[in-house]
């Protein structure tokens, strides 16, 4: 079976769906992966690596059969890709230097003779061979890579199938896929053990997020590569490994997610990127704005063109005047941070400011002890939020009262704090110092990083009456960093998109750090 | 492409096809007790040897689209009752249409200049089957009439009420129309 669906995801995939796979078997093969990316900058070189015997290898990636007329038609990017030889920092001054073409499908016999006649003349010319790699090779590699660790109970298997066999928009089913991802590299693991394994969780990453590849579902897309990054991490924090050949592999990952990112970030900055498809109800349109805004941002932070910030910003402003961004729950949360974080940075602050405001009004008007329609918690995705707005309005029935309390009153409140806001929160503390503030704590570090996490405490706490402000700025200036797991802990890019992926995982040691590295930025 | 919501999706297509179903449903009075069958397959059918026409009725609406601007809640909803208010309409004309050729089981008052009168009403119904019920009490048809017709119908009681001499006929005619429903249940029966 494994074979098949192999075979099934390699020919039914782009280029795009199959390059982090194709990394991580660089990687198995000793290889260094310097740069993966599909930019006007790499002239030919969608994938750059050093091979154990110090090469450097450029990899040229197509996701169709590549025949006489396909050749011919990238045949100008074939040329850049052999004639001119790559640039990165991590290169020595002198290296030998050879490209390779790589199809998921195959090559004609043609093409090949093509290669073989450019081949000769290019070694005449001084240029390196052109090397043709098909999908009959990338299979085998792939299949290797990943062979011992498939799963072979029935509940497992009907866990992966469940997640192959999805339309690939919008249908990511998050904890299910983290809970793959956590029997999958389960266990006490050697280093051997652990590089083998986060091999394969990449591998398996790249199956199981196929479609939304060829949906071109980059929001998606992005939420599995950080779930994936993010448990590639996890195994490694429970085995002691801090630094050993797995960063590698989670490097892979991280840079899928940001090129997902900055995938939807290209489609955003195009005109009338959200104009509704079809007949669309207005809530949905601007569920989808402010997610989309939202990721947009997080790009922009991370690292993206002045123009596309700028257009960021420009939209993130328009939709603000005109109300058409919701922050739909709780784990609308790191949504609106990520808003927040960019507008500072481009010197809006005053927006940035009321729209901190605003969430922090919200959860004093709605979050209460005594309120009937509280906003959704964090475990609450999006769609599922959007969905139980909807059932409310067109079938209120009459429910059990719960007890409610906030996940974010906290984080929202110390951010505030680091803001010097206190007039603002001086005129909301009687409402708000009503609601009570929730935060779960995982026992290890690890625990962080899990979706689904069974250690821990969860706490319940209001503010003292009266509330010290003096105690206030000192947690606020001092997030307890030291019980994050090492990537959280260093990397503030990872910990930002983190937060997207994961929108519960709301504790201030994160989103502190991440305020911290992100603010002195600005 | 940029995110998308397939659980909300589905809810919201969940509420506005009931909002449309329940005015399609329960919007016309005609429309209202007309049984609703569902040909489960095949693309033809037939009631004895009568094929049955199927009709189409075809609602639509236009809506601008902006860019990251939606329908607000109550349009939108609103939008399904009244396609499903439509469409009902077009469904009673159907039926309308269909019952324009008396039978059996339907007739139609034909309007004249004259007030609508009891003579009038015995009249449309001699050609119906009038089934009876176990009370031996006869099951009369429905009638539906336009708001006009039935303004007239209030102002010229005195044209189709009940006299003496009416409720006479009226028994007799549904005297002539037990023997007819007998006749026809007698022929119920199994036969060599």
């Amino acid at each position: 079976m494994k074979e098949r669906l192999v075979e099934d995801w390699l020919t039914r995939i782009n280029e795009r769906g199959y390059q982090t796979a194709f990394g991580q078997s660089l990687l198995a093969r000793g290889f260094r992966v310097l740069r993966i990316s599909h930019s006007p900058f790499e002239h030919g070189k969608d994938v750059l690596a050093i091979s154990p015997g110090n090469e450097v290898h450029g990899y040229q990636l197509k996701g169709v059969d590549i025949g006489v007329k396909e050749w011919e038609a990238g045949y100008g990017q074939i040329c850049a890709l052999v004639e001119t030889r790559p640039s990165h920092p991590a290169l020595p001054s002198d290296y030998v230097y050879r490209p390779f073409i790589v199809t998921n499908g195959i090559f004609t016999d043609p093409a090949l003779d093509r290669i073989e006649q450019h081949n000769k003349e290019w070694e005449r010319r001084g240029c390196p061979k052109l090397t043709p790699i098909g999908g009959k090779e990338l299979h085998r590699d792939l299949v290797n890579l990943a062979s011992d660790f498939w799963p072979v109970e029935p509940p497992d298997v009907r866990k992966f199938r469940a997640l192959y066999l999805v339309d690939g928009r919008g249908d990511f089913a998050a904890a299910e896929f983290a809970s793959f991802m956590r029997t999958l590299l389960a266990g006490e693991l050697s280093t051997k053990e652990l590089e083998r394994r986060v091999a394969a969780a990449n591998v398996f990453a790249s199956y199981l997020l196929g479609e939304f590849y060829r949906q071109e579902d980059h929001w998606n897309l992005f939420r599995g590569w950080i779930l994936t990054a993010a448990h590639l991490s996890w195994a490694a924090e429970r085995n002691g490994h801090q630094q050993a050949g797995w960063t590698e592999s989670f490097a892979l990952a991280k840079d899928a997610a940001v090129t997902a990112l900055s995938a939807l970030a290209t489609e955003c900055a195009t005109d009338f990127a959200f104009m509704p498809r079809g007949m669309e109800l207005d809530e949905y349109t601007c569920l989808r704005n402010t997610v989309a805004v939202g990721a947009w941002s997080a790009k922009c932070l991370i690292n993206e063109s002045e123009t596309s910030r700028r257009r960021c910003v420009e939209q993130i402003e328009c939709f603000a005047t005109e109300g058409r961004l919701w922050f739909w729950g709780e784990s609308a949360f790191p949504t609106l941070l990520a808003v927040v974080w960019l507008l500072e940075r481009e010197g809006r602050l005053k927006l940035a400011r009321e729209l901190l405001l605003g969430f922090a009004a919200e959860l004093a008007a709605n979050q209460h002890p005594d309120t009937l329609n509280p906003m959704t918690d964090p475990y609450v995705s999006a769609d599922d939020a959007l969905k139980k707005a909807i059932e409310a309005r067109t079938d209120p029935q009459k429910k059990r009262r719960n007890p409610v309390q906030s996940y974010t009153l906290l984080p929202l409140t110390l951010l505030m704090v680091r803001r010097n806001m206190r007039k603002e929160l001086e005129e909301l503390w009687p409402q708000l110092s009503l609601v009570t503030a929730t935060f779960f704590g995982p026992d290890k570090s690890w625990g962080y990083l899990e979706w689904h996490c069974n250690e821990g405490h969860e706490r319940d706490q209001t503010f003292a009456q009266p509330q010290s402000w003096k105690q206030l700025v000192e947690l606020a200036t001092t997030p307890a960093i030291e019980r994050l797991p090492m990537t959280l802990r260093n990397d503030w890019q990872f910990g930002l998109m983190f937060l997207l992926a994961v929108p519960h995982r709301i504790n201030w040691s994160i989103i502190g750090n991440v305020d911290q590295r992100v603010t002195a930025r600005s | 492409m940029l995110p998308e919501f397939p659980t909300a999706q589905e809810a919201i297509q969940k509420a506005w096809n009931e909002g449309f179903f329940k005015a399609l449903g329960l919007s016309d009075p005609l429309v209202a007790q007309v049984e609703v069958r569902v040909q489960k397959e095949g693309t033809k059918a037939f009631i004895g040897n009568t094929e049955i026409q199927f009709k189409k009725a075809h609602v639509e609406h236009q809506w601008k689209p902006e860019n990251g601007k939606g329908i607000p809640f109550d349009d939108f909803f609103a939008r399904a009752e009244s396609l499903g208010q439509e469409m009902a309409k077009q469904q009673a004309a159907i039926c309308f249409e269909a019952l324009s050729t008396p039978g059996p089981h339907n007739a139609v008052f034909k309007g004249s200049d004259s007030a609508f009168c009891f003579e009038d009403f015995l009249s449309s119904l001699e050609g119906m089957e009038i089934d009876f019920d176990e009370a031996g009490m006869p099951k009369w048809p429905a009638a539906f009439v336009g708001g006009e017709a039935f303004a007239s119908l209030r102002m010229n009681r005195k044209a189709w009420s009940l006299t003496e001499e009416r409720q006479r006929r009226l028994a007799e005619f549904v005297e002539r129309k037990r023997k007819d429903f007998d006749e026809r249940k007698a022929r119920r029966r199994l036969v060599d």
